[in-house]
C-alpha cells in the first residue's frame, strides 16, 4: 500500500505530460465556436455610414457572405481592411460589418482613411449583438452560408493564407 | 542626496542581516544516523532471540549472527563519532564567514555603485516624457509662423509644402498629409507633391496604402511612370490587400529599373524575397538584377567608384592629384566623343575648377551653353565663371551671356541687375532705368538691395 502511495506522484507527472503533450498540439488560434452550422443570432443593427444599410440577421440570407466584426480602435483590423477590400472590389465577395464597441465618428472616420468594402455596416455601439455571436475579440470574419447560417469563423486578422486556403475554398463550395 | 545613501545604508544593512541569520545561529540538531541505524541494530538482536527460541536457528548460527550485527554496530558508532567531529568545524556557526562578510558586501556594493550609478541624472516624472522626437524650440516658432502666415495667405504653394514637409519630419503624418494636399492642390497636381502627400497619408494609417494614397500613387506613375516612391508603395498596397504575387511582380519591375546603389535596393530585396516565401516561390527566381550603378567607373556619372576611392585613399598627395587628373582627362575624352551631354561638361566645369584650373572650366562651360542653348542654369553657371571681379567692368562676354539669359528668362535678377549697371554705365540711362525698374518687382519686399536700387534709380532720372 505504501509502496504505491509512493508511486503516485510518478502517475500524476505522467498524466500531466499526456495532457500537455495533447495540448500542444492544437492549434491555440483555432477557438471552438458553438455557433459553427447554427443559423446567425437575431439581430438588427443600425446604419452607420450615409448610403450603406444596417444590418440584421434577414440580410444575412440568400447569398454566401462574409461578415466581418471590426472596430477603429483596433490595430489588426486596419492590418486585415487592404484584404478585405480586395475580396469585396476584386472577387465580388459580398462582405457585411459589425462595428463593434466603436463611437460612429470613429467608424465614420475609419472608413474615410481606409476605404468601405461593407455592402451593409450594423453599428453595435454596446457590443450586445457581438456577445450573441460569441465574438472573443475583434478582428473576427465568419462565412455565412445562403441559409444565413455560419459556416466558419475566423479570430483575428485575416492572413493572405487564411483567404487563400480557407475562405476563398469555402466561399466557393457554398457558392455551388 | 543624503536620504538616498542614508536608504542604501539601511538596504545593504538588511541583506547583511540576512545573510548573517543562518551564518550566526548555532547548528540546529540533525538527526544522528547513528542513532536510526542503532534502532535498526538493536530489533535485529530482538529478532535473532525470537528465532533462537522458535527454534529457526541453531545456537551457533544465532551466535554468529549476533557477531555480525555487533560489528556493523561498532562501525555505525565509528562513523557516527567521525561524522559529529566533521560537523563541527563546517556546520558550526561560522564567525570568520560573517565578519568577511560583513565588511565586503557593503564594499562590493558601492564599487558597483560608484562607476555605475548615476545620481547626478535627473528626475524623470511620467508627464514630463516626450514621446516623439526632440524638437528644437527655434523649428517650432518657425513652424508657428508658417502656421500663421499660411491662414492669412493660403494660396503660398511653397509655404505648404515646406509645412508638410516640417509635420513629416515631426511625425505628425496626417497634418502633414492636409498640408501637402492644399500644396497639391495649389500646384495643379504636380507628382512629386502628390507623392509625398500620398506617403504621409500612408504614414498617417499606420503604413497601410489606403484608397486614397494608392489612387494618388497612380496618379503620380501616370504623370511620371518611373517615381520609385509610387512604385515602391503600390506594391505595398498589393501585398497588403494579400496579393503577394502582385506585390513581387511590381516590385521586381521597380528593382529592374533601379541603379544598383539606389538606397532602396536592398529593402526592395528584402520585401521580394519575405513575399517569395510565404507562397513558397525560390526569391531568386523573382528577383532580377537591378541596372548597373549609376556612377559607371571613373567620372562618367557622379564620381569615383568605391574601389577608385579606397585605393585612392592608399597614395600620396602628388599620386592621388595625378589619378584625379587622370580621371578627369578621360571624362573630357569622352565627352568630346559625345558633346550633347550637358551634364557631363556641367561636371567637367565643376571638376576642373576644383583642380584649380578655371580656364579649362569656362571651357567645360562653354560646350555645356552649346550643348543646351536653351538652359538658363547652364547660361548662369557660365556667366557665374565670368562675373567680373569687384569693381572691375564686364567683360563683352558676360554680358553677351547675360543677354541671353535675360532672353531665356525674362525676369531673372542677375541678368537684370548686371546689364543695368551696364547700361547705367554706358549712359543709356533710360534702358538702366527700365532694367532696374523690373528688377526692383522681383525682389522681396525686405531684399536689402532694395534700398540701394531705389537710391540709384533716383539717380538716373
Amino acid at each position: 500500500m505504501k509502496r504505491l502511495l509512493l508511486l503516485l506522484p510518478l502517475v500524476l507527472f505522467l498524466g500531466l505530460v499526456g495532457y500537455f503533450a495533447v495540448g500542444l498540439r492544437h492549434d491555440p488560434s483555432v477557438l471552438p465556436s458553438a455557433m459553427i452550422d447554427k443559423p446567425a443570432p437575431d439581430f438588427a443593427l443600425g446604419p452607420v455610414l450615409d448610403g450603406v444599410p444596417g444590418l440584421s440577421s434577414q440580410d444575412l440570407k440568400g447569398q454566401v457572405s462574409l461578415v466581418n466584426v471590426f472596430a477603429s480602435w483596433c490595430a489588426p483590423c486596419r492590418v486585415e481592411h487592404p484584404l478585405l477590400t480586395r475580396l469585396a472590389r476584386e472577387q465580388g465577395i459580398a462582405i457585411n460589418a459589425i462595428a463593434y464597441k466603436d463611437k460612429p465618428e470613429a467608424t465614420r472616420t475609419f472608413l474615410a482613411q481606409m476605404g468601405n468594402p461593407f455592402s451593409r455596416i450594423g453599428m453595435d455601439q454596446d457590443g450586445r449583438v457581438a456577445i450573441d455571436w460569441g465574438v472573443y475579440g475583434v478582428p473576427e470574419t465568419y462565412v455565412i452560408d445562403r441559409q444565413g447560417r455560419i459556416r466558419y469563423r475566423h479570430v483575428g486578422p485575416l492572413m493572405p493564407r487564411d483567404v487563400e486556403e480557407k475562405i476563398l475554398p469555402m466561399i466557393r463550395e457554398l457558392s455551388k | 542626496m543624503i536620504g538616498f545613501w542614508l536608504a542604501a545604508a539601511a538596504l545593504t544593512a538588511v541583506a547583511v542581516l540576512l545573510l548573517l541569520r543562518p551564518l550566526l545561529r548555532p547548528a540546529a540538531e540533525m538527526l544522528p544516523t547513528a542513532a536510526f541505524s542503532r534502532g535498526i541494530y538493536t530489533d535485529q538482536l530482538a529478532e535473532i532471540e525470537r528465532d533462537l527460541g522458535r527454534g529457526l536457528l541453531t545456537p551457533e548460527q544465532a551466535r554468529a549472527a549476533r557477531a555480525e550485527v555487533g560489528r556493523r554496530l561498532l562501525a555505525a558508532a565509528a562513523e557516527a563519532d567521525k561524522a559529529d567531529k566533521g560537523r563541527h568545524v563546517t556546520a558550526g556557526p561560522s564567525r570568520k564567514l560573517a565578519m568577511v562578510l560583513t565588511v565586503l558586501l557593503p564594499l562590493a556594493a558601492l564599487g558597483l555603485y560608484l562607476p555605475l550609478g548615476r545620481p547626478d541624472l535627473p528626475a524623470v516624472p511620467f508627464a514630463s516624457r516626450t514621446t516623439g522626437p526632440q524638437v528644437p524650440p527655434q523649428v517650432l516658432q518657425a513652424m508657428e509662423r508658417l502656421e500663421r502666415s499660411l491662414k492669412d495667405n493660403p494660396d503660398n504653394l511653397e509655404g505648404w509644402t515646406l509645412l508638410g514637409g516640417t509635420y513629416a519630419a515631426l511625425g505628425r503624418h496626417a497634418d502633414a498629409a492636409e498640408a501637402y494636399r492644399k500644396a497639391v492642390g495649389l500646384s495643379q497636381g504636380n507628382a512629386e507633391l502628390m507623392s509625398a502627400f500620398a506617403e504621409s497619408l500612408t504614414n498617417a494609417a499606420d503604413g497601410i496604402v489606403g484608397p486614397e494614397a494608392q489612387s494618388s500613387f497612380e496618379a503620380v506613375l501616370a504623370a511620371d511612370p518611373g517615381d520609385a516612391r509610387a512604385r515602391y508603395y503600390l506594391g505595398i498596397a498589393r501585398q497588403q490587400a494579400g496579393d503577394l504575387q502582385g506585390a513581387i511582380e511590381r516590385w521586381a519591375a521597380l528593382l529592374k529599373d533601379s541603379p544598383a546603389d539606389a538606397p532602396w535596393v536592398e529593402p526592395l530585396r528584402q520585401r521580394i524575397r519575405a513575399a517569395a516565401e510565404q507562397i513558397g516561390v525560390d526569391p531568386a527566381t523573382v528577383t532580377p538584377s537591378p541596372q548597373p550603378p549609376s556612377p559607371p567607373p571613373a567620372m562618367a556619372e557622379g564620381g569615383p567608384t568605391a574601389e577608385q576611392m579606397q585605393s585612392m585613399a592608399a597614395m600620396s598627395p602628388e599620386q592621388r592629384q595625378g589619378a584625379i587628373r587622370g580621371m578627369v582627362d578621360g571624362l573630357e575624352a569622352r565627352l568630346k566623343d559625345n558633346p550633347a551631354d550637358v551634364e557631363g561638361w556641367l561636371r567637367l566645369a565643376r571638376a576642373r575648377s576644383v583642380l584649380g584650373e578655371p580656364q579649362a572650366a569656362l571651357d567645360a562651360l562653354r560646350q555645356a551653353t552649346r550643348a543646351a542653348p536653351e538652359r538658363v542654369d547652364v547660361w548662369l553657371a557660365l556667366a557665374q565663371s565670368l562675373a567680373p571681379a569687384e569693381d572691375q567692368p564686364s567683360s563683352p562676354e558676360f554680358l553677351e551671356t547675360m543677354r541671353t539669359v535675360l532672353r531665356l528668362d525674362a525676369d531673372n535678377p542677375q541678368a537684370l541687375y548686371y546689364l543695368g549697371e551696364q547700361a547705367a554705365a554706358e549712359g543709356r540711362t533710360e534702358a538702366a532705368r527700365d532694367l532696374f525698374t523690373r528688377l526692383l518687382a522681383q525682389l522681396p519686399p525686405d531684399a536689402p538691395i532694395r534700398a540701394d536700387l531705389q537710391k540709384r534709380l533716383e539717380a538716373l532720372r
